[in-house]
């Protein structure tokens, strides 16, 4: 990687505090113990690469989405140091035009769209705000964007509840790339669509990757999606990263057993049923996760030093990482 | 929009009520066109008419001709209009005076008479000089006393008789006799538009405020709702007596009071509202999208809060011409020169016992009616958008 990352991330955190408000504080002072709070991201880092296509895995509440939301400068962080294209996350949201080049595709299509505005305001409103195009062209933006995704322009002075799941996912793409993002963050874009859909907008969004030049980053609890699209993947559990690997080398040799739980609980072949994510054990509470090394209680490999100790993510080779004590026996 | 109208028309009764709102929103807006009379014209109206029972003609004066007479040579004439007036020195100091018109007259009068002169057959006015005939239609002897006629100069007014016209007052006439109908048309009008402006501005101070509580959260979402659960535990005509008291009478006042007393409802249905909003992923993409707060919270918030808002706004005019019409008819409200239904039915209230009952039953018939019908639409409209109740 010879030129300035896309992304570089260094030890991001956020904490969500639970309690709030006078009563709860005094009571905490009274009996002493410590503010309940969930350390939803936990000192993650990495780089992606302009052009690249990074996938996020993981377990239901491992921290994706807080992480996803904190690349797109909608929630704050809590620590560490985040750099967009070299610059402070900071720096670059304060400039609207900079900010712009990075943009979300939601999960759920019924809620990511307004339900009280026509196509044409919610693909066209922020080109026009932000002065990217005048007024009087946001019809023909708007026409042009809808598409590059594949919707006619009949869909232009229609509302939203008149599409299908994959249309309204279409919509909202065109309306990211109205605003000419860099780096697209998929928050489980698929997730909530059938698999014929799910598989046409994938197609999509390869299109746009290879046209545009666009940085993605793919978030998906469905491992084959991930293994078809995705240059690198990052293996998130309760918060923090565990391992770090380019896509071919995670498949063929994943590193931390974690992984290995994930991938052993993959279809084989691919079939036509979902492959979600089924991992033996109970996934631990992120009220109060572990100590040490947060899988040891699932963990066949666990020795005493795994509970004393947080793995540093090591490097494996020049490309991947993974963090676990004892990631040369395993694999 | 029509599917939405038949919907709503499914309860007959709400169907009905909507079209006597939508009616009395017309006599609001078009009161002057609507109305028989205009009860401010003093013209219009006459003491005459005053207090007159429903249904009652009203009555038009006769034409009334005068002139001023001297019989310098013994005799004069003079003619004005249709009457021809006659005086004659009938005998040392006294005149005769005769009146000739088309028809019977309805009064004779003669004014301008010195002290110790007297008419036959006349009553004199208790102050002025002025002497009404008994019998309007015979010739008028007039003793002139020390003063020779030559001298005098006398002004005769001939009126002719009264007669009912085609108008008709259909809920009588009040102690002014102005036409209760039109007074109360009128009085439609200005609680209509006092109602709908208050709850309008009620609603746009409201929803700035539960916008806001949501948008920021924290410490500014706990003092706006902080203050709007004060403002819920007094009594909201309370509220109001309180803020004419200390601010006077007036429109601009009772606007005042009345987003004073009604701001937080909307603030709390907007708050509730905006909160499960905001959860929404089309709020993390606008801000993604890099709009301003003001344009999110107007452009893409506010116009999914609106269908609860507008069930509260409809509910909420009912109350606020409830709120003004309680606060004129206790004194405190609008001034004398807008009538409002409540100050009319204030005005009535004196001679219920009178037995001039129509003066402050029929704006409290319209007033009812007003308000129950306007409360019916936005129950109507409440449960149509209330999800859990459809089928
Ligand atoms: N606003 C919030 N306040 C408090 N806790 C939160 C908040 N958002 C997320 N969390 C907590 O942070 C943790 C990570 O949540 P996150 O939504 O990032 O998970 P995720 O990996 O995206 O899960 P999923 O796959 O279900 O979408 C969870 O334990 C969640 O309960
Ligand atoms: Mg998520």
């Amino acid at each position: 990687m010879t030129s300035v990352p896309m992304i570089a991330a260094h030890e991001l955190s956020k904490v969500f505090p639970l309690e709030r408000g006078l009563w709860s504080a005094l009571s905490r002072k009274l009996s002493g113990r410590p503010p309940r709070r969930v350390q939803a991201v936990d000192r993650v880092s990495f780089e992606v690469a302009p052009g690249e296509t990074v996938g996020i895995v993981g377990e239901s509440g491992c921290g994706k989405s807080t992480l996803a939301k904190m690349l797109a400068g909608l929630s704050g962080t809590n620590g560490g140091e985040l750099l967009l294209r070299g610059r402070p996350l900071a720096e670059v949201m304060s400039d609207p035009r900079q900010a712009l080049k990075v943009q979300m595709i939601f999960q759920d299509p019924q809620s990511s769209l307004n339900a009280r505005m026509k196509v044409v305001d919610i693909v066209g409103e922020a080109p026009v705000v932000h002065g990217l195009i005048p007024r009087a062209e946001k019809e023909a933006r708007v026409r042009a964007m809808l598409e590059r995704v594949g919707l006619g322009p009949e869909a232009l002075h229609r509302y939203p509840h008149q599409f299908s799941g994959g249309q309204r996912q279409r919509i909202g793409i065109a309306r990211a790339l109205a605003v000419e993002p860099e780096l697209l963050i998929c928050d489980e874009s698929v997730a909530a669509l059938d698999v014929s859909v799910q598989a046409q907008i994938i197609n999509l969004l390869m299109e746009l990757r290879r046209d545009l030049g666009l940085t993605m980053l793919f978030i998906s609890h469905d491992l084959s999606v991930i293994r078809h699209i995705c240059d690198r993947v990052i293996v998130m559990y309760l918060g923090r990263a565990v391992e770090i690997a380019p896509t071919d080398a995670l498949f063929a040799d994943p590193r931390h057993p974690y992984t290995r739980m994930l991938l052993a609980g993959m279809p084989r072949i691919s079939t036509e049923r979902r492959a979600f994510l089924e991992v033996a054990g109970e996934i631990p509470s992120p009220l109060a996760p572990p100590a040490g090394c947060h899988f040891h209680p699932r963990c066949q490999f666990r020795t005493e030093e795994c509970l004393a100790q947080r793995p540093p993510l090591d490097p494996v080779d020049a490309r991947r990482s993974a963090a676990c004590l004892r990631w040369r026996e395993i694999g | 929009m029509t599917g939405f109208l038949k919907e709503f028309a499914e309860s007959r009764m709400a169907a009905a009520c909507l079209a006597l709102s939508l009616l009395f929103a017309a006599c609001a807006l078009f009161a002057p066109f609507i109305a028989p009379m205009n009860p401010y014209d003093l013209r219009a109206f006459s003491l005459d008419d005053a207090r007159l029972p429903p249904g009652s003609r009203q009555v038009e004066k006769g034409g009334l001709f005068r002139a001023t007479l001297s019989a310098r040579e013994g005799a004069a004439e003079e003619s004005e209009g249709a009457a021809t007036f006659r005086l004659v020195e009938e005998a040392p100091g006294r005149l005769l005076l005769t009146v000739e018109t088309e028809g019977t007259l309805g009064a004779l009068r003669i004014l301008g008479l010195p002290r110790d002169a007297s008419v036959e057959g006349a009553r004199r006015h208790p102050i002025r000089s002025e002497w009404t005939l008994a019998d309007p239609t015979a010739p008028a002897a007039i003793e002139t006393g020390a003063m020779t006629p030559a001298v005098l100069n006398l002004t005769v007014e001939a009126e002719l008789p009264a007669t009912a016209t085609d108008t008709r007052f259909a809920l009588g006439t009040d102690s002014y006799g102005r036409d209760m109908l039109s007074a109360i048309i009128y009085g439609i009008r200005i609680s209509f538009i006092v109602g709908a402006i208050g709850a309008v501005g009620s609603m746009a101070v409201g929803s700035a405020l539960g916008l806001a509580a949501a948008w920021f959260g924290g410490r500014v979402d706990a003092a706006i709702m902080r203050l709007a659960g004060f403002q819920l535990s007094i009594p909201s005509l309370m509220v109001g007596l309180l803020t004419l008291t200390i601010l006077g009478k007036g429109v601009d006042k009772i606007l005042i009071a009345i987003i004073l007393i009604q701001w937080t409802v909307f603030a709390r249905t907007t708050r509730s509202v905006a909160l499960a909003e905001l959860r929404s992923d089309y709020v993390d993409a606008a801000r993604g999208l890099r709009l301003s707060a003001v344009r999110i919270n107007l452009r893409h918030i506010l116009p999914n809060c609106l269908p609860p808002l507008l069930v509260i706004l409809t509910i909420n005019i009912a109350s606020a011409i409830t709120l003004e019409a309680s606060l004129s008819f206790l004194g405190v409200g609008l001034p004398l020169t807008q009538p409002s239904l409540g100050m009319l039915i204030a005005n009535g209230y004196e001679y219920m016992f009178s037995n001039l009952y129509w003066i402050a039953i029929f704006p409290g018939i319209a007033l009812m009616l007003m308000v129950v019908s306007i409360n019916v639409v936005g129950d109507r409209l409440r449960d149509m958008f209330n999800p859990q109740l459809k089928r």
